[in-house]
């Protein structure tokens, strides 16, 4: 598939702190109908990627494309065709969940009608009916997580970008998700989502992208994985050897 | 591990993070912190020195004589009770305050959960955070009362002892007051959910500290007049307080009366209070030790245990959500965000307190202002009549000028660490700027126009003046809106805890000096022309219409070049 048909496409991507790199010279594309995992240690850049892809910091140098938009330079453009689920679901506590959802459809111009009409059908799919009238601030992290999740998915992006979307639901809900995920790609949506959750990744994921201090050290299929990684054959194994399996062994060696 | 070493490590731990905040802050951050703390030195120097001074005119033999013919008697026990006034106001002030800190320390900080998994004994965490929320106040209390109570010593040459012993008895009532104050806080968080709690008492100490500030001017404006000769009345009230104050069975007045009796040389005296002071503070701190084992944790656990509680439901589910619900005026995502911020704003107490209190306290000088308009002389009254109404503008902006001003200073602060799903969704930063203007214009806007029709009516104002102070309040609102909002979008901070940080010191101050110079110059182009025609005998109606062109041209240009100006600012908030 060539790189123009791309829905997300990074052109060497950077972004120092200062003196600290935390993302360096990162190339590579997420195409429509496809999910795509970014794998990484603490602290590799996987968020501050993200951040960058969605137009939350501006990249130091080099350029993210969201369905053919340069985000810097046409932001509009292109954040009205992604949704977005950050790590920490912070939301307006003092709204709620029905009025959330309601006021992400007007961010997003959607016509009044649809606004209720999707705001109804997702509070009734992420089991959010009962407490669709009350505020936030009484929800617990799972339910936000999952009003995060049902905001984004409002004006029906074309681009999900979601930093550890299953952290903190229980299993059905985690469940429900993968599945909505999968649904999307299925429409032809460009899924690009961090996990610590090897498993997730393995089992989901068209693709995967790994980074490691900054930089991209590997992207590919499972396939294309094992075969760079000396034919290991789990993502886990190959995660470790290509950012620093030594180390892990060492820690473990000292917890013994 | 014991509690003495657990608290030990949990106060260095505090110690470190200020410490590295301080190394890691920009230098000139780190300079204006030092500035800032020479400064407060200069201060306690200057009022240890202002104190002695003044304490020690109380000596000389001619206030003695203005003392005895106004019958109030030898000034020396007015001085050897102010130890007993000033300890005494430090315990209950601590308590008081002591209060919001606490609930907010104990319960609402967010490294409890780290904090209560971890290994350490309830009571060391409890201790730590008491003593951390304790020290703030300590050290306020001590700048200002230390110079009082110390140049008082060095004025009448109290013995050695007493140096040391007003700080200590400093500490001793800081530790009673929080220490009962946090068996309050302790017994009130098991009845009720602690946040609900904090929003209560923030929105009721903005509003009472906000009232007992302006409470000289109150009981001047509605009862009772100017005193021609304040000294002798209020040197009288102090006595009677310090009378009232000096019972020894009060646990309060205990340290007071032990420095009083010390100063007096009654040695025996003196060492029982001391020693019943030690065992108040002690007992106290003592007691919520015992009770916080058995009722912080479980206490904290009720603020944990969310998803049990049933979630509480909005004021009213909201109407379907269609046209009714959006101004054609705006594209539905600036009129949303406004309809976002007006719930937002009205469901959060603390917000709510914030815009209610300069609104009060605009309305009270405005109100100070007609009074003292009806005090003045009568035919200066008489020559002012004809341009009363212009003075019902001036009050009607007043009124409106504190809400404006907070609403759009703190419009892009507000959002805090919400501010991510406005800047992800596909807005211009100008549809962002138009939303939060709307949102500081609107409530001044309507406030002013209020307060500026009861006026008139009130006044008996023509239609005529009506027609043209409304058009002058909505301008001058909006060319403030405009500036404040310009400086909200340059000064945003997003990681405030208190409303109050909401927009960083120098861009806040700055608002409001130019806010100011705004007002004055905005009214003197709306009123100039009225008043050169008025003295060429000219139609007033003339003199009207220019104002309100050039006014309205001035007031339009604030209201949106500021905020144009930095309109490319707005997408590097929060990064």
């Amino acid at each position: 598939m060539g790189d123009e048909h791309a829905l997300i496409r990074t052109v060497d991507l950077t972004r120092y702190y200062g003196q600290h790199k935390a993302v360096e010279g990162l190339n590579f594309s997420v195409y429509g109908g496809e999910i795509f995992g970014f794998l990484g240690p603490n602290g590799a850049g996987k968020t501050t990627t993200m951040k960058m892809i969605v137009g939350l910091l501006r990249p130091t140098r080099g350029q993210a494309f969201v369905a053919g938009h340069d985000v810097v330079r046409e932001p509009v453009a292109a954040r009205s065709v992604i949704g977005y689920v950050p790590e920490e679901p912070h939301l307006y506590t003092k709204l709620s969940g029905r009025e959330f959802l309601r006021f992400v459809g007007d961010l997003y111009n959607m016509p009044a009608e649809k606004v209720n009409r999707r705001a109804d059908e997702l509070l009734r799919l992420f089991d959010l009916e009962e407490a669709a009238d009350s505020l936030i601030d009484s929800y617990s992290h799972g339910m936000r997580q999952k009003t995060a999740v049902a905001a984004a998915l409002m004006h029906d992006p074309r681009v999900l970008v979601l930093d550890e979307p299953t952290s903190g639901l229980d299993p059905r809900s985690a469940r429900l998700i993968k599945d909505i995920l999968r649904q999307m790609a299925g429409r032809g949506t460009a899924v690009f989502l961090s996990t610590h959750i090897m498993e997730i990744a393995e089992r989901m994921c068209d693709r995967i992208g790994i980074i490691n201090a900054g930089q991209l050290v590997a992207v590919g299929t499972m396939d294309e994985l094992r075969a760079i990684s000396a034919g290991r054959a789990s993502l886990e194994d190959i995660f470790l050897s290509l950012t620093g399996g030594a180390e892990y062994a060492e820690i473990a060696e000292v917890l013994r | 591990m014991t509690l003495f070493r657990a608290v030990w490590k949990l106060l260095r731990a505090q110690w470190w993070i200020w410490l590295n905040n301080f190394r890691r802050a920009k230098g000139r951050a780190r300079l204006g912190y030092v500035v800032f703390a020479i400064f407060l030195l200069g201060l306690a120097a200057g009022a240890f020195a202002l104190s002695r001074a003044m304490l020690s005119a109380l000596r000389d033999p001619r206030a003695l004589t203005w003392f005895d013919a106004t019958g109030l008697g030898n000034p020396m026990a007015v001085i050897e009770g102010v130890p007993l006034l000033v300890l005494s106001g430090v315990f209950l002030l601590t308590f008081i305050f002591s209060f919001q800190v606490l609930l907010q320390v104990l319960y609402l900080s967010g490294d409890m959960d780290f904090l209560l998994s971890s290994p350490l004994p309830a009571r060391a965490v409890f201790v730590a955070k008491l003593l951390q929320a304790v020290f703030p106040n300590f050290a306020l209390f001590s700048l200002f009362t230390l110079p009082l109570l110390w140049g008082l010593g060095a004025a009448y040459g109290y013995s050695a002892l007493y140096y040391p012993l007003v700080p200590l008895c400093l500490a001793l009532q800081t530790l009673a007051a929080a220490g009962l104050s946090a068996l309050l806080v302790i017994t009130v968080v098991r009845v009720f959910p602690a946040r609900r709690v904090f929003e209560v008492i923030s929105f009721l100490s903005a509003m009472i500290g906000m009232l007992c500030s302006q409470w000289y001017n109150l009981s001047r404006g509605f009862g009772r007049g100017v005193e021609s000769d304040p000294v002798g009345p209020a040197v009288g009230r102090v006595t009677g307080v310090i009378a009232r104050l000096s019972v020894p069975w009060s646990p309060m007045a205990w340290p007071g009366l032990g420095l009083r009796a010390l100063v007096r040389g009654e040695w025996l005296p003196a060492l029982a209070y001391f020693v019943l002071s030690v065992g108040l503070a002690g007992g106290v701190f003592l007691l919520s030790l015992s009770v916080a084992e058995r009722l912080y944790y479980s206490g904290w656990f009720r603020v944990r245990v969310v998803p049990g509680r049933r979630p509480k439901r909005a004021a009213a589910r909201p109407a379907r959500h269609g046209r009714v619900g959006r101004l054609p005026l705006f594209s539905p995502p600036v009129w949303s965000i406004v309809l976002k911020d007006f719930r937002m704003l009205q469901r959060d107490l603390r917000n709510l307190s914030q815009l209610l209190s300069p609104v009060i306290f605009a309305l009270i000088y405005a109100v100070m202002i007609f009074r003292s308009r009806s005090a003045v002389d009568t035919r200066v009254a008489t020559a002012m009549q004809h341009y009363s109404f212009y003075l019902a503008i001036f009050v009607a902006l007043f009124a409106c000028w504190g809400l404006t001003t907070r609403l759009a200073a703190m419009g892009f602060s507000q959002e805090s660490q919400c501010y991510w799903i406005l800047k992800t969704a596909p807005l211009r930063p100008a549809q962002l700027a138009l939303a939060k203007w709307l949102v500081a214009f609107i409530p001044g806007a309507v406030l002013g126009s209020a307060l500026l029709v009861g006026l008139g009516i009130v006044q008996r104002g023509s239609a005529g003046d009506l027609l043209f102070g409304w058009p002058v309040v909505v301008m001058v609102v909006a060319g403030n809106t405009g500036l404040n909002l310009a400086f909200g979008i340059t000064g945003a901070r997003l990681d405030w805890t208190d409303p109050r940080q909401m927009v960083s010191g120098s861009a806040g101050c700055l608002a409001s000096l130019l806010g100011m110079g705004f007002q004055s110059l905005s009214m003197a182009f709306f009123l100039g022309p009225v008043l050169i025609t008025q003295a060429l005998h000219w139609p007033v109606l003339i003199g009207q219409l220019t104002g309100l062109l050039v006014g309205g041209i001035f007031c339009a240009g604030v209201a949106v070049l500021p905020p144009l100006l930095v309109l490319q600012r707005i997408p590097l908030i929060g990064e």
